[in-house]
């Protein structure tokens, strides 16, 4: 077209390829808006295991004054979450599924968002600093049960602290308005004319201490998955549960809290 | 929820018919039909749920088509078949199945189909062409983006006017941007391929010919010929002058070109300046006021009887400067060669050469005889009538004896043979006379219709003195394309004027005006003044001004804003007043206020989140507190510390 202008003279011809230079210069311009003023946070559960599909949620805020946000991609870790319109002054999320190689404290660093908008002859790109810090665990893999009594039936010896529906009587108290109604102490209720109700224990064995290094697993790698894998049964089975790692030792416990820092334990050994 | 892709194809057939009509009527019968079948089949297949052209159908017919105009191409043939078959590439396209690649196609036709338009119309209706055209581009573009990311998306309502009205922006957007690059756009000194653009539609302009007779009506069309831009003048001096015929040739007048030495230019006339916009013709004359002593600003040939001809024929649009002597009357003082302004046609019929010659027997001057035939003239009860008019063998003598009526070419032609009869020397002119004046735009605008006629006589003592023997037609006005009023003049004269700006501004923009812009600008600036006052106070003033600006803003950046001001201040206080607190960037006040069990704290942060997690910034009020709040904290450890050293002095 330029050419013909040229060749020509006719202003038109001028006028079209003004045109066309000066849609290109603005639609430039709005491309680099686009990717303006934008505010990508990731959120990471707080269980991730090495090589295992994990569900992170990325939310985009745009925070631009006049302009929405539009045809967005924000690429973590080789994924890629997708953000059709995002209203000014709004936040839209969206999951994609991350698979994280190799455990230990890692760092997510930065995210690029991305856009063919306006027109798509171009993508443009920037990159946006995340730093999340998160632990990956190591991969659970299954192997033969330790560190039970042996016996088939030994799920019950041990009463849980806490408290359930498959063991003895503990304790006997007042009702109060939360307790099921099968648990009332019927005859002791009608003999002290106010309710009654039984506390119950949780089937439970006794707590369990991993000694890390000596699993039968094989190298340090496998016995820690097969740490991370006991842990996480251990804590199913409702089993309190601690940990001897070389000379470092965590102390039985119940709590979900617990199980994560055994499982950090385990990520972090010998990484630092 | 709307279909990105029912969309797309919406604005595909609207972006193919802007791109089309401007077009649409210079185009071959074939292209014309294909065009509207294919969009009468892209409505239909819409309707009726059709499969579009796909396809071998699709590539043969492009092929078919391709083959039959590329046979047309040629040297001189090379816009009108590639105007057609870009509309028929689009037709096929419009009908055929669309794939992102096809809608890109799609618009790059319709813009070369408008672009094409531009060698047969350089109308000011482009520009309204391409505006549309490039909002429908901009919106379709940007649309196609969304597609090509996920071809069945579909978008809310709200979505698509979000999107839409930024797209539509973009053009708006770029209109100053287009202006700079329109006028900063290298332009060629002349264009290398001049017959790609032969511009325009050619109104007929002046014929080198003027033959009385050869029609029985003439038609009135009011075409523009030219518009002049020159201060207003008086009716009776606005003869615009184009070509001299001097030679008769059956009943005709035609030109021949004679020899002659350049005539100077009178002295002690006013001289009137125009600037000529005249619109694309077929004729060679350069037209300017009577009598023209100078036209520049093209290049031209000046024929000793004042007649100035392009040197090249040239497709775009022209414009040229005039210098003319508006008193009617072109002195010469070399004399003429007499016989040849006396020579009569061959056939002349004998009332009229009985009549010329009983003027001359009668005896005086040349300019005697004129007045005699002027009489004549005056007492024929000649009418004017653009109808009906004499067909005969002879027309002159059906005219002046049978008749009586004819329009200015019977009444030029007649009185020139007359004049030769009586033996006074005479030629035809031919022009336009009259002209609209634009206040508007301070133009005369001349049409077609104002096509005219007239005679030159020779006088010993004058030199070529203008004549114009229509006036003496008894139904004579000479206003009789003068004043017209009234709302469809008005709008006619604003419409004019838009068109006369148009071709100024833009048609017949070039390099020179290019030049003279950058000239002008860097003269500008050398001469840049200011009154001494405004230099002495408003200068330094600016400057203050801009540096101001400039430390506010690096301020806001380096400090943040008042919030973030007051918040740091206050955690530098809580800081000090508390120093076995362990205070970072991060650290929350609401665990601060636990940490310090402060009541103050815990108001300063019940303020602050109170705003913060309702998503809305801190009234000037809340600001207002939180200020108190920090200025309270820092006077009661300013007490602290006084009671501290009270205490240690008192040890």
């Amino acid at each position: 077209m330029g050419f013909a202008a040229v060749n020509t003279g006719n202003n038109l011809l001028f006028l079209i390829v003004s045109s066309l230079l000066g849609f290109m210069a603005v639609s430039g311009c709005l491309g680099w808006m686009n990717l303006r003023n934008l505010g990508v946070t990731v959120s990471l559960p707080d269980e991730i295991y090495d090589g295992k599909d994990t569900f992170v949620t990325v939310r985009l805020e745009n925070r631009k004054r006049f302009l929405s946000a539009f045809l967005l991609r924000v690429h973590i870790s080789g994924k890629d979450a997708r953000f059709p319109l995002v209203e000014k002054g709004c936040v839209e999320s969206d999951a994609v599924t991350l698979v994280f190689r190799g455990r230990g404290s890692k760092l997510l660093e930065k995210a690029t968002v991305s856009s063919p908008f306006p027109i798509n002859f171009f993508v443009r790109r920037r990159s946006v600093s995340l730093s999340v810090p998160f632990t990956v665990f190591p991969s659970p893999r299954e192997c033969p049960a330790v560190g039970g009594t042996g016996k088939k039936d030994a799920r019950g010896d041990a009463f849980s602290r806490s408290k359930g529906f498959g063991g003895d009587v503990a304790a006997i108290r007042d009702y109060t308005a939360s307790d099921p109604l099968k648990l009332i102490h019927w005859r002791l209720s009608a003999r002290q004319g106010e309710l009654k109700v039984k506390e119950i224990t949780a089937p439970s064995e006794d707590p369990l201490i991993i000694d890390v290094l000596s699993l039968p697993a094989g190298g340090l790698e496998e016995n820690l998955s097969c740490a991370a894998y006991l842990v996480n049964r251990a804590f199913r089975a409702n089993r309190a549960v601690g940990l001897k790692v070389g000379s470092r030792l965590v102390r039985p416990d119940l709590s979900r809290t617990h199980r994560l820092r055994l499982l950090t334990e385990l990520a972090v050994y010998g990484t630092r | 929820m709307v279909h990105v892709r029912t969309v797309l194809d919406i604005l595909a057939l609207v972006t193919g018919l802007l791109g089309t009509a401007p077009l649409f009527f210079h185009l071959n019968r074939i292209p014309q039909f294909v065009f509207l079948a294919a969009l009468v089949f892209v409505i239909f297949a819409a309707w009726k749920g059709v499969p579009p052209l796909r396809g071998w159908r699709a590539t043969v017919t492009t092929g078919v088509f391709f083959i039959y105009y590329a046979l047309q191409f040629s040297r001189d043939n090379l816009v009108e078949p590639a105007a057609n078959l870009l509309v028929v590439l689009l037709s096929i396209r419009l009908a055929g199945e669309k794939i992102p690649r096809n809608y890109l196609q799609i618009y790059a036709l319709s813009l070369f189909a408008l672009a094409a338009s531009s060698a047969f119309s350089l109308s000011g209706a482009f520009l309204g062409y391409l505006g549309l055209l490039l909002l429908s581009i901009a919106v379709s573009l940007v649309l196609l983006t969304f597609f090509t990311v996920d071809s069945r998306l579909s978008l809310t309502r709200r979505g698509l006017r979000r999107v839409a009205s930024v797209a539509a922006a973009m053009p708006a957007a770029s209109a100053p941007l287009i202006l700079l690059f329109f006028v900063i756009l290298p332009r060629p000194q002349f264009p290398l391929w001049d017959f790609l653009s032969p511009a325009g539609e050619k109104v007929a302009g002046l014929s080198d010919r003027v033959e009385p007779g050869s029609a029985a009506s003439v038609g009135e069309v009011a075409s523009p010929v030219l518009r002049a831009r020159s201060e207003k003048l008086p009716q009776k001096d606005l003869y615009w002058r184009g070509v001299v015929l001097n030679t008769p040739q059956g009943n005709a007048w035609i030109r021949t070109e004679i020899p002659g030495r350049e005539i100077p230019p009178p002295k002690g006339v006013v001289m009137v300046r125009q600037t000529v916009f005249p619109e694309t013709t077929a004729s060679p004359w350069l037209i300017a006021l009577d009598a023209p002593w100078s036209v520049s600003g093209v290049r031209s040939g000046k024929s000793a009887d004042l007649v100035f001809r392009k040197r090249r024929s040239s497709g775009g649009r022209l414009k040229y400067d005039t210098v003319s002597a508006a008193h009617g009357a072109i002195e010469t003082k070399e004399g003429i060669d007499r016989d040849f302004y006396l020579k009569l046609p061959e056939k002349v019929s004998p009332r009229v050469l009985s009549l010329g010659r009983s003027i001359a027997r009668q005896g005086g001057s040349d300019s005697v005889r004129l007045s005699r035939l002027e009489g004549y003239f005056q007492s024929a009860g000649l009418r004017y009538a653009t109808r009906d008019l004499p067909r005969s063998a002879d027309p002159l003598d059906e005219f002046l004896f049978e008749r009586k009526a004819g329009h200015c070419e019977f009444f030029a032609s007649s009185f020139a043979v007359l004049l030769r009869a009586a033996g006074v020397p005479s030629r035809l002119v031919g022009g336009y006379y009259g002209g609209e004046y634009n206040e508007l735009g301070g133009y005369y605008l001349v049409t077609e219709s104002m096509a005219h006629a007239w005679v030159e006589v020779f006088l010993e003592e004058r030199g070529w003195v203008r004549r114009d023997p229509t006036i003496y037609a008894v139904n004579f006005s000479r206003e009789r394309d003068g004043k017209r009023r009234g709302l469809v003049a008005t709008v006619r004269l604003i419409a004019d004027s838009m068109s006369y700006y148009w071709n100024q501004t833009v048609i017949t923009y070039d390099l020179d005006k290019q030049l003279r812009m950058v000239r002008a600008t860097g003269s500008a600036l050398r001469t840049l003044s200011f009154p001494s006052g405004v230099r002495r106070a408003g200068i330094p003033l600016l400057v203050a001004g801009f540096l101001l600006a400039v430390c506010l803003v690096g301020a806001k950046r380096k400090w943040g804003s008042r919030e973030q001001r007051v918040v740091r201040k206050f955690l530098r206080m809580v800081g000090k007043r508390y120093p076995h607190i362990s205070i970072s960037p991060s650290t929350g006040l609401l665990e601060l206020a636990e940490r310090t069990g402060d009541p103050r704290v815990r108001r300063f942060a019940d303020i602050r989140y109170g705003a913060l997690y309702r998503d809305r910034k801190l009234s000037e009020r809340e600001l207002s507190l939180l200020e108190d709040i920090t200025r309270a904290f820092a006077a009661s450890r300013e007490i602290v510390r006084d009671i501290e050293r009270t205490s240690g002095t008192s040890h």
